[in-house]
This record gives C-alpha cells, structure tokens and sequence, in this order.
C-alpha cells in the first residue's frame, strides 16, 4: 500500500518506503527531507523558524535545529544508516515584496540557512536544493526512490 | 479566552469594509457572519478552503498600539469578476482571461488599492471602538496556494505563542457573486488592548452617508 502523509507547519514525519510525505503550500517556511537511499528510510519536517527554541519544546519540527536532530535520531530508529544519510532542502521563499528590504535577509532565507547550517553540523550532505524564489511551491518527498518533486501554482514542475 | 469583543470588532471592521468597497463599485455589498476564534497554529491555514487552495492574497502588517497582520484573500476564479468591477475598461480591452500570474502593472496595482481600502476602512472601525491606533503597511500581493501566503503569519507567531486568535469575515456581491474574506490575525501583545479594553457603546456606525 502506498501511504501518502501530509504534513502541517512545523510537523514532522519520518517513514519508510513505499511511503511519500508531502507538503501543500509552502511559502517562507522551509521543508527539509533527509533519508538514507540504501535502506529507504527518512523524514521530513515543515520548519517554520531557525531556533533553536528558547524552551524545551515538543514542537521539535518547528525549529531547524530541533527538527534536524529528530529527524536523524528517527530515521535511525526505522533502520537508517546515520553516515549514509543525504538531504533535500526546499522553501524559504518571499511570498510579499514587502518582506524585506532587498538586501537584507528575509524570514526565507533564515530558515534556509539555519537548515544547512543544522544539516552541516549533523554531518549531513545536501544533495539538492530549491530555495527562494516569490512563489509557492507543494513538495512531495519519495521514500521509495528518494525523489523531491516540486510544484508551483505557475504550472511548473521539477524533480530533484 | 472571551471572544466576545473580538466578535464584536470583527463585525464592525467587516462592516465598514463593506461599505467602503460597496460605495466604491458602486453596488450593495453583504457581510456573511464574521467570527473570532482561538485556532492551534498548525490549524491556522485551513481557515479559508486549505493549504492548496489558489488565490489572489493581499496581506499587511498592522503597526500603531496594536500589532497584528491583516490578510485580504479573494478565490483565483474572483479574479475576472473583481478586475472588470475595478479597471473595467483595461480588464474589456484585454484578450483572453488572466489566471493571476499574468497580471498587468495596473491590475496589480488596482488590487494592490482594494486591499488598502478593506484594511483601511476595517482597521478605522476597530481603532474607532477601541480608541488606539492602528495602522495599516501597504499591501503585498500574491496570486498562490494559501499554505504559500500564510507561512509569513505562522512564523511571526510561532516565535511567541502555539495558538492564533483568528478574526475572519467575509463580503459578498449577490449580483456577480464575488466574495473576499477579511482576516486579522493580532499579534499576541495586542490581545489584551482588543480583547480587554472597553468597548465604546452605540458604535460603530456605517461610514459614509
């Protein structure tokens, strides 16, 4: 059977193949997949902020820090190889010109940053990226094959 | 949490904001029944149709006594209805129709104006009541999934609080059927000014003649 989850902001899921999780709509926050190909297993998390939070929290996929580390330790929990994990990141968009000025960084791009800097210290290579942008995007992540496919409203649509 | 005075600066913002776009396109425009509610963040972007639903945002901050953001949101398939209200004459002589991504520098601008008058003339309604200022950013326009142009709010909130007070209306023109829904979402340090302050009686009144 082929479950398809979708996951609310600053949720977090973790699977195993066949599953997909998805994300609908997703704008300034950030979605970060991590899965281990050889044994098909991972997560994905619907980051809304860098954190790390101030207080314990049990939002852990809000933050990136937080969302980060639980995604590993869970995925090793389904039978992940830690050294084999690889990551996806994509979101951190600027949905409103009014956002920013255009050279400061946006809500966006901190999240995106606070994530690959969270990746970079768990030792997690990031494989691919889709970040930024004025635009919505509906992620849906694949632990069958590790894919990401990406969808905006303008009808576009990627696979990374 | 009594949600009573924030039901009542709802209507009255809603209220208000119909009667500035009504006399603005010039025909009768209905309020459907605002409401105020306490929504778990993560439950926050089902509040207008979902995460996936397509539509035309115009979202602004709040600034003055009590912060907040304001959010103008009109259905993908409003879009020709409220261009040829608004900019009839540019909306007749363009060919073909427009799926939101195609918009011209005037029709944005046009809607970028409708988003202004709703939120000035809901925001004067409420600061009326209240008796603080609030003030509205200029509009930022977006034509994408809601999930898309609600992140910004969750964000802003997310960093203080696990829940939102959520203040929705809707406006409706019988004729074309178009509809826009009005949400004001406070940021949680203007709670007590909306929720707590007193309520001048016998107000508020339709603005206009």
């Amino acid at each position: 059977m082929i479950r398809l989850k979708s996951l609310r902001a600053g949720e977090l899921r973790v699977a195993e193949a066949p599953a997909r999780l998805a994300i609908h709509g997703l704008g300034s926050c950030v979605a970060v997949f991590v899965y281990d190909p050889g044994n098909r297993v991972g997560g994905m998390a619907h980051v809304l902020l860098p954190g790390p939070p101030r207080h314990p929290t049990d939002h852990v996929g809000r933050y990136a820090t937080t969302a980060v580390a639980a995604m590993v330790t869970e995925s090793i929990r389904l039978g992940a190889n830690p050294s084999a994990l690889l990551a996806k990141v994509t979101g951190g968009s600027r949905m409103f010109a009014y956002d920013a000025g255009k050279d400061r960084p946006t809500v966006g791009d901190k999240n995106v940053q606070a994530v690959q800097r969270a990746l970079q210290e768990a030792g997690i290579a990031i494989i691919a990226t889709d970040v930024g942008g004025d635009h919505g995007r509906t992620v849906v992540a694949d632990l069958q094959d590790g894919s990401l496919t990406i969808l905006t409203v303008r009808g576009e649509s990627k696979v990374v | 949490m009594d949600l009573t005075r924030f039901y009542t600066l709802s209507e009255a913002g809603a209220r208000n904001a119909a009667t500035a776009l009504s006399q603005i396109l010039g025909r009768p425009l209905r309020l459907a029944v605002p409401w105020a509610r306490v929504l778990p963040l993560e439950k926050v972007k089902e509040m207008a149709g979902g995460e996936s639903r397509v539509v035309c945002a115009l979202s602004l901050k709040v600034y003055g006594e009590a912060r907040g953001n304001l959010l103008v949101i009109f259905g993908r398939e409003q879009l020709p209805i409220l261009l040829d209200m608004v900019v009839p004459a540019a909306w007749a002589a363009r060919s073909g129709g427009s799926d939101g991504h195609g918009l011209t520098d005037m029709e944005r601008s046009a809607l970028m104006e409708v988003g202004n008058i709703l939120a000035c003339a809901y925001l004067n309604a409420m600061s009326h009541l209240l008796g603080v200022s609030l003030l509205p950013s200029i509009p930022g326009l977006a034509v994408d999934m809601l999930g898309a142009v609600t992140d910004h709010l969750l964000i802003e909130l997310a960093a203080v609080s696990d829940s939102a007070v959520v203040l929705a209306s809707q406006v409706r023109e019988p004729e074309s059927g178009l509809k826009g829904s009005i949400f004001f979402l406070p940021h949680p340090s203007a709670l007590a000014i909306l929720g707590g302050a007193h309520v001048r009686p016998g107000l508020p009144r339709r603005a206009g003649p």
